[in-house]
Order: structure tokens, then C-alpha cells, then sequence
């Protein structure tokens, strides 16, 4: 199986903390603009969501998979920065454990440093930097939900995780899966009203996508116990990279 | 003036408004007293116990002292029992090392570092035959300190039994076997919860049926308040977490009266002298009318909480721990003046290693003048009737009640351990506290108050060199084992755990099962990992952070903030949970304006490299309780230069003994790392120097 070496790891690392402290300089230490996902050399992935939609679980449960095609994985997981005291605390990693030993995934924390959009300063020269090293890039954003769908524009393939609560007609309305190239409905133990969620949610959100051709894939899975991940990784992720549709 | 009436309460335990100990309140307790004699207190021996649960108490039957011990192979452990017996001990308790307590091997990369070090090590039947070489099993009472594993531990224990030809039904003792506060405090777990609680009930179903002298539970509040809880909340979740367990094993179909006379509890017995003995007073109460008004249960002996206590490990100070001695006389006394069954005395040289021989020597002399000089064992409830400690008592239950609700309403035990809430409020109860000795509001002998000006000059001499004799274990231990697995039939093995996966699968009670299973000489770690690949396995996602504001954590640092940008790791080595301090500096640093990331627990030394390399941290800290520092703290360096980065700074505290200190700091070239009792604001003072002297000589940036 394919890995990232120690000394890629290491050097790799280092660039992305050069890009995040020198933002001013960060496109031309990459060689030039990377805000546009054609540059990248890797499929890149952006998972959004609410906090609690399961974005870090459905990330590991999705690695191990990953691995088995033989795929690099570089996640890329970002945590706001507290506003009062600066400072953040990165908790997603720890939701990833089972892939710490593994040498063809590399994690890497970051904190937004008071980028809007729950994204981080930075982040299409860091994407751009990671392509280089791995097959598959997955972006993780902060977790605020709305505001957080202009990751769309950096990556591939843009992934909304939602959770079922409230109706489906409310989720529309705010606008948060618009740019959702695929829905992931993280389906949990003892939610009622799942079930009706989900039938709303196809029939409601699935067929309006904004997203050109493409027709918006809805999986139902559940994260925590890693039930349906695989039809959403061949079926929708791969399915849409392969489409060619990926930027339209 | 209130406060001359005797009570003046300088801790938070109890809400502030209440200190006042106003002639009113004097008068209705008065009166509540008289009138309710027989519903809040009765006579002792009686409903609902307050008084203690025998009518002679310590006139009839001294409490039991009960030493917990254990250290390096079982041999080495099975020595120390015969010492305790020579110097008077009454009972055995067996500590068994971290990695046979997380059910992993000696073997297991997991364990290295950790093997016998603070229990005995224990792979297989082979060393539970070991343990008990030539001790008596059929005559004496065994207590064991086992958790996750206490069912494969325990069936090792009937196996050895049914070899030496002793009917289970002849056997008593205790296993601890409370998973429940293992996911709310002490972290050593192996399954998920509701799989942790059914292997419970499956040792209270095999006991009740065919060794009714075995004490299956002991309900345990210790590791509760020794991670941080006031004694309202060791009270109030120890309680509930028996009633989880008695709810749990009648929907089994057992019949209550038959397993909750074997039900025990544990507590833990801190300082606040008058406090801790309310708090035993007001547990007895509890949970005896928890057992008549929850459970319908009218048999006395089914109502009764019989109560262990120890003394309290998290009081006991590095700086000068002859002190230590005082305040375990001291902890000691209010376990006996609370009634307690059987106490254990820590031993003061407990903040560095497991006890030496002469320390534990002073802890049994410890209870054995406060038994046979201060007469206190001709006195049955000596305080009843105080003022202070009935209103304590009073006060305790009813804060306890009120937490216990919040528990229901959370729907269970099961339930509000998921939603983490537990496990949160302990941890704000921590922060609290260290937040107190900070500020100098709770005064520690020796810490943060008289403290020598000249330093400490205990000559700790002797005890380092008995220490440094317990060294080589881990190498003879895995011998050991491959030894027996060389001798073992690896067919009867294998044939056993798929009987064993067969019958988790089933639901069926798997004791007898593992009786058979554990006769094979199949190890602790492959039956662990049998069971888990059936049921799965616990882990811990949610840290419970952000208790408290920025703002007021800065008031321990005075302001002083790190430079921005500073990344910071915080990593647990080897399989230790003590989170209280790490989760408290991970608050701290957020604070302090730095990008804190936490790997979470067991990680090993080359995942936290790999970990620190990715995320390109300027610092990694390293907390470590149990096992050898010196082994994780020159694997990590180690890994890190397998990446060219061993030029991220390692720190790190938690128990370690100075020698080993000195060769980390000194030969490895790492640190400065800090032991116990080392306040926040100097640990925070001294990264911002050594942060800001690596930027400023470039090396963090090369």
C-alpha cells in the first residue's frame, strides 16, 4: 500500500505551518493561485455540517476504506479559534485515532485564526501543498453550518452532512446543502423520526441541485457505527469524481 | 455569632449560603431529630443505619485492615501478602498492574513500561497460581482490584480453586468489578457500556448461585472523588451507580435478597474531617431507603451499605510526604468514626511509586494505634447527635438526592454517561479545586502554605533504593509467558475462545464459560480481545473542555499569554487515565491563546510522534502516572527523530521518581518536566520561556 514517507511527513508538515503564519506570501510559496480545484493535483473533498453532524466520525469511518483502494488521505480538519482568547482547542482528531499509526494518512489540525466561513487563512495554498502528497484530500470544516458552504468553490467534490432533525423543508430553506454535491443523512440510534426525515429529505432536497448536471447523490448512513459508508465512498464520492462533472 | 457555634465551612462542597449555621436551623434539627429519631437515624443496627450498620459496631468487630498491594510477577506479589499478614494486615487486597487491568498482555506493545509496576502482572492462570502460592484460599478473604477484566480475573480464581479440589460455594472475598465509575472516572475500560454492565450482572448471577460468600461488586466512589468530585458527587453517582446494578440484575430475573447482602462500597476519605464522616453517615442512610422505597426491599440485610474506605491518595503531598503521615492518621480516624467496615491507609510514600515495605509498615501501625490506644472502638457512633454532623449528614443526603435526580432524569446511569454529563461535572469540580490551591483558598501543609524556606530536606534515601531494586520485571514477566504459552495446547486454546465467542454472542451468562476458557492458560489479552471482537469496544470522543471562562483561567497565570501562533500536544503515555491535570492544561492553554491539540488515551509513543510531526507543534507535554517515565519519554524521542524532528520540545509531569527525573532531564536532554504539586502558573510561566528561548535562538524554526 501506497504511504507518505517520514520525511515528506515532516517536510509537508512544516510548509502548511509556513503557509498558515505567512498568508501574504502563501501562493507564491506554492508557485501561484490555487483558489480553483483544477490545480490540484489530488481529488479534494469538503465535508460541512452543522457541529454535531458527525463530520469527524464520518471521516474515520471513511479512511480505512480509502486505504484499502490503496489511496493517500490527507485530512485537513479545521476548529474555530476562540475570539476571546485566541487560542482553540482541536478536537477532531481524536475522533480519527483508529488511522493515527497509519502511514498513508496524515492529519493535520487547524485552527480558522479568524478566517470567515469556518475555514482557515491559508487554505487553498495549504489544499494546493497537500495535493502534491496524497491521492485524496479531505477538508473538514469548523462546523458552522451556513456559513460554511464557501468551501464549494476550493474543492471537488463538496459533501453536506446533515443530521435528521427538524423536516427537510427547514434544511432547504437555509440554504445549506445548495452546493452539496452529496447529501450524507447521518442516520443515529434512538433519533425518531429518522426514517421520515430521510424520505423528505430525497424527496425534497435531492432533485434541486444547483450543481449543473450532476445529479445530487442522498446516502443515509450511520457514522458512529460505520454502517453505509461504502456505498457513499463507491457510489457517491468516487461516482462523482469519475463523472467528470466534478467543476462544472 | 453562627460561625461560634461550631460551624464554619471554609470548602465549596456545600452551597456558600449555607454556612451560616443559624439558632434557628440548631432548633428544627433539634426537634427533627427527636421526632424523627427512628426515620433519619435509628439506633445502630438499625433502619436506616446511620448510626452504623451493627448494633456493637467496633465493641463487636474492629474494622478489617484491608492493604491494597501488589508489585512486579505474582511471585514477587504473592511475598508482600505474607509480609502484611506478619505485621498484623487482616485481609488481602490485590492491586494488579495497569496493563492486566486495561486486559492487555505483558507482551503487548501497549504494556511496555507498565508491566508489574503498580500491581502484580497477570497473564495467566499460571500466575494466579503463582499469587496464592501457599496461601490458604478456602480460609481467607481476597480482595481484588479489578475492573474491566474482574470476570476472567475472577474465573481465574474459581479455576484455581476447582484444581487445588475447593468448591466455589467455600471461597470469599470481593472483586471491585464497578465498570460503572470506570467510564465516569477512572478510564480502564474494554467494552461498551451496556456490554461492561451485562458481565457485571453475569458475575452477581454466578455468585449468587454458586459462590454465595463472594462479594461480586464493590461499588466504589474512590476513583470518583480521587479524579476530582466533591463528596456530594462521589455520594451521589457511587449511589446511583448501585442502583444501576441491583435495576440491572433483577431484570435479569435475580431475586434481590439473594445478591444485595454481597453488595460493598467503596469510599474515598479525604481532609474535611467532619464532612467525610457525614458523608459515610448520609450513604448508609441512602442507600437503604433507596433499597426499601425503589426496590420494595424489607430484609435488613439487603439494606445495609457495608463501606470500605482509603484513605485519600489525592491529598498526600511530594513536598515533605512525611506530612503524608499525619494526614492519613487523620483520614483514617473519620473512616472509623464514620463506621467503616474495613480501611485501607495509603502509605505517604505513595506519590512516588507503589509503597515501600517500611511505609506500609506505618500505615497498618497507623490504624492499629487509632484501634488498640485511642479507645475510639468502644464508642458506636460517636458523633451522633453532634449538631454538626447531623446537619452535615443531612445536607449531604439531600445534595446527594438532588444530583442523583438529575441522573434519572438523564435516563439512567447508562445514559447520562453517554451524554458525558458525569464525567463533565467532575471535571469542573477539578478545575475548581486546583483553581482554590492556586489561590492559596485551600491550604496544603508543605505546598502552597509553610512552605521551608530551605526546601525540602527529606532524605528519601532509603525509600529510592528499595524502588530501584523493582526494576526488570517487564523482561522477566514476558518470559514468563512465553514460557506457559510454549507448555499450553494452542488447539485447547483456540477451541476454548470460540466456545467463548460463541457464547458472548448468545447472550447466555458467560462464567462458566470462562472457567473454562481461563483453564486452557489462555491469556487475559486473548480473551480480552475475544469478547471485544464480539461486542465491540469503549471509547472516550468527547473531551469535556470549556468548563470555564478564558478570563478566569488567566487569573492563574496572571495574564501572561503565550506569543501567538503556538501549538501545543497533549499527550497521555502508555494506558494511564489520570486526565484531570492534562484536560485542566488543555483549558489552560486555549486560554492562554495557544492551538491545543489532544490525542486522547492509550496512545503509544510512535503515534504520538507521528501525531506531533503532522501537526507541527512547537511543544508536546506528556503526562504519565504509571510505568517507567524513562521508557516513554526515550521512545518518543526515538520516534521523533525517525522524522528529523526531534527538535520539538518534550515536557511533561505527573508521578516519577526524582532519579528518573534527573536522567530525563539530564542524560535524554528533554523537559523540564514536573512533578505533582507543581502549581499551574509556574508549568505556564515556564513554557513561555521556553518557548519564546527556542524562537528566539531559531530553533523551532529550523
Amino acid at each position: 500500500m501506497s504511504i507518505i514517507s517520514k520525511a515528506d511527513r515532516g517536510r509537508l508538515a512544516r510548509l502548511i505551518t509556513h503557509l498558515q503564519d505567512n498568508p501574504e506570501t502563501a501562493e507564491k510559496t506554492v508557485g501561484g493561485p490555487s483558489a480553483n480545484s483544477k490545480l490540484y493535483a489530488a481529488h479534494v473533498v469538503g465535508i460541512s455540517g452543522v457541529a454535531g453532524a458527525g463530520k469527524s466520525t464520518l471521516i474515520a469511518q471513511m479512511l480505512p476504506i480509502l486505504r484499502n483502494e490503496g489511496l493517500r488521505v490527507i485530512v485537513l480538519a479545521i476548529d474555530p479559534t476562540s475570539d476571546v482568547s485566541k487560542g482553540a482547542l482541536l478536537g477532531d482528531r481524536i475522533r480519527m485515532r483508529d488511522s493515527y499509526e497509519d502511514e498513508g494518512v496524515f492529519i493535520r489540525s487547524l485552527a480558522t485564526r479568524g478566517a470567515s466561513q469556518a475555514l482557515t487563512v491559508s487554505l487553498p495554498p495549504i489544499i494546493k501543498a497537500c495535493s502534491e502528497s496524497a491521492d485524496i484530500v479531505i477538508v473538514e470544516t469548523a462546523g458552522a453550518g451556513q456559513v460554511d458552504i464557501e468551501i464549494h468553490r476550493l474543492v471537488d467534490t463538496f459533501i453536506s452532512v446533515i443530521a435528521p432533525l427538524g423536516d427537510a423543508i427547514t434544511l432547504m430553506k437555509s440554504g445549506q446543502t445548495e452546493h452539496a454535491h452529496i447529501i450524507a443523512v447521518n442516520m443515529r440510534e434512538g433519533l425518531d423520526g429518522g426514517k421520515l426525515f430521510l424520505e423528505q429529505a430525497r424527496t425534497i432536497l435531492a432533485p434541486h441541485s444547483s450543481q449543473g448536471s450532476w445529479q445530487r447523490g442522498l446516502f443515509s448512513l450511520d457514522a458512529h457505527r460505520g454502517e453505509g459508508i461504502k456505498d457513499f465512498i463507491h457510489q457517491g464520492v468516487f461516482t462523482h469524481r469519475d463523472s467528470g462533472l466534478r467543476n462544472e | 455569632m453562627p460561625e461560634k457555634m461550631g460551624f464554619f465551612r471554609p470548602d465549596e462542597n456545600l452551597p456558600s449560603e449555607q454556612t451560616d449555621f443559624a439558632n434557628e436551623s440548631l432548633s428544627s434539627l433539634s426537634e427533627s431529630l427527636l421526632n424523627q429519631y427512628q426515620e433519619t437515624l435509628g439506633d445502630p443496627g438499625e433502619f436506616p443505619f446511620t448510626r452504623g450498620i451493627y448494633p456493637s459496631m467496633y465493641r463487636g468487630k474492629k474494622p478489617t485492615i484491608r492493604q491494597f498491594a501488589g508489585h512486579g510477577l505474582a511471585t514477587d506479589t504473592n511475598e508482600r501478602f505474607k509480609t502484611i499478614v506478619k505485621f498484623g494486615g487482616t485481609g488481602l487486597s490485590t492491586a494488579f498492574d495497569l496493563p492486566t487491568l486495561m486486559g492487555l498482555d505483558s507482551d503487548n506493545p501497549m504494556s511496555e513500561g507498565q508491566v508489574g509496576w503498580d500491581g502484580a502482572a497477570i497473564d495467566t492462570l499460571a500466575d494466579m497460581e503463582d499469587l496464592f502460592n501457599n496461601i490458604p484460599i478456602e480460609q481467607i478473604t481476597v480482595s481484588m482490584t479489578i475492573n474491566a477484566p474482574a470476570a476472567i480475573i475472577l474465573a481465574m480464581y474459581f479455576a484455581l480453586a476447582r484444581k487445588r479440589g475447593i468448591p466455589p460455594e467455600k471461597l470469599g472475598g470481593t472483586t471491585q468489578n464497578d465498570i460503572l465509575k470506570e467510564y465516569i472516572a477512572q478510564k480502564e475500560w474494554l467494552f461498551p457500556v451496556d456490554k461492561g454492565v451485562e458481565l457485571v450482572v453475569d458475575t452477581i448471577e454466578f455468585c449468587t448461585e454458586y459462590a454465595p460468600r463472594w462479594h461480586p461488586v464493590s461499588i466504589s466512589g474512590y476513583h470518583i472523588r480521587e479524579a476530582g468530585a466533591t463528596a456530594v458527587q462521589e455520594l451521589a453517582y457511587t449511589l446511583s451507580n448501585g442502583a444501576w446494578y441491583v435495576r440491572k440484575s433483577i431484570e435479569r430475573g435475580l431475586d434481590v435478597n439473594e445478591f444485595a447482602p454481597r453488595l460493598s462500597f467503596f469510599f474515598d476519605v479525604h481532609n474535611n474531617f467532619f464532612e467525610e464522616i457525614a458523608k459515610l453517615r448520609a450513604a448508609r442512610r441512602l442507600w437503604a431507603k433507596i433499597m426499601r422505597d425503589q426496590f420494595g426491599v424489607e430484609d435488613t440485610k439487603s439494606q445495609l451499605c457495608r463501606i470500605h474506605a482509603q484513605t485519600a491518595g489525592a491529598t498526600l503531598t511530594r513536598n515533605e510526604p512525611m506530612n503524608n503521615v499525619t494526614r492519613i492518621g487523620l483520614q483514617a480516624m473519620a473512616a472509623m468514626l464514620g463506621g467503616a467496615q474495613s480501611i485501607h491507609t495509603n502509605s505517604y510514600d505513595e506519590v512516588f511509586s507503589t509503597p515501600t515495605e517500611n511505609a506500609l509498615k506505618l500505615a497498618v501501625r497507623t490504624q492499629q494505634i487509632l484501634q488498640e490506644e485511642s479507645e475510639i472502638t468502644q464508642w458506636v457512633d460517636p458523633l451522633g447527635g453532634s449538631w454538626v454532623v447531623e446537619e452535615l449528614t443531612n445536607r449531604m443526603e439531600q445534595q446527594a438526592i438532588s444530583e442523583m435526580e438529575s441522573i434519572d432524569r438523564l435516563g439512567g446511569v447508562e445514559a447520562a454517561i453517554s451524554t458525558y454529563h458525569p464525567q463533565r461535572s467532575i471535571h469542573a469540580s477539578a478545575i475548581k479545586d486546583q483553581r482554590n490551591v492556586e489561590s492559596g483558598k485551600r491550604k496544603i501543609v508543605g505546598v502552597n502554605i509553610y512552605k521551608d524556606p530551605e526546601g525540602d530536606t527529606t532524605n528519601l534515601g532509603s525509600i529510592m533504593d528499595e524502588l530501584n531494586t523493582r526494576r526488570g520485571f517487564e523482561e522477566k514477566q514476558i518470559s514468563r509467558l512465553a514460557s506457559v504459552k510454549q507448555r499450553r495446547s494452542n488447539a485447547n486454546v483456540n477451541a476454548a475462545l470460540t466456545n467463548l465467542k460463541k457464547a458472548a454472542r448468545s447472550g447466555e451468562n458467560i462464567m462458566e464459560t470462562l472457567i473454562d476458557v481461563v483453564s486452557s492458560y489462555a491469556t487475559v489479552g486473548e480473551i480480552s480481545k475475544a469478547l471485544q471482537e464480539i461486542w465491540g469496544v469503549y471509547e472516550e470522543k468527547d473531551v469535556t473542555l470549556h468548563l470555564v471562562s478564558p478570563k478566569e483561567l488567566l487569573l492563574i497565570t496572571k495574564g501572561k499569554r503565550f506569543s501567538e501562533p503556538t501549538r501545543i500536544l497533549l499527550a497521555k503515555a502508555g494506558l494511564d487515565g489520570h486526565t484531570r491535570g492534562i484536560w485542566i492544561l488543555a483549558d489552560l492553554f486555549r486560554a492562554m491563546g495557544a492551538e491545543v491539540v489532544y490525542l486522547g488515551l492509550h496512545c503509544s509513543m510512535g503515534e504520538v510522534a507521528k501525531a506531533a510531526v503532522e501537526e507541527d507543534v512547537d511543544v508536546i507535554g506528556l503526562s504519565s502516572h504509571i510505568g517507567s517515565p524513562i521508557v516513554f519519554y526515550s521512545r518518543l524521542k526515538e520516534h521523533l527523530a525517525q522524522y528529523g524532528r526531534d527538535n520539538i520540545a518534550i515536557v511533561g509531569g505527573g508521578i516519577m521518581l526524582p532519579q528518573d527525573q534527573l536522567f530525563i532531564e539530564e542524560k535524554l536532554g528533554l523537559g523540564p518536566l514536573f512533578p505533582p504539586d507543581t502549581p499551574l502558573s509556574k508549568i505556564a510561566e515556564r513554557l513561555i520561556e521556553i518557548l519564546s528561548a527556542r524562537r528566539n535562538t531559531g530553533v523551532a524554526t529550523e
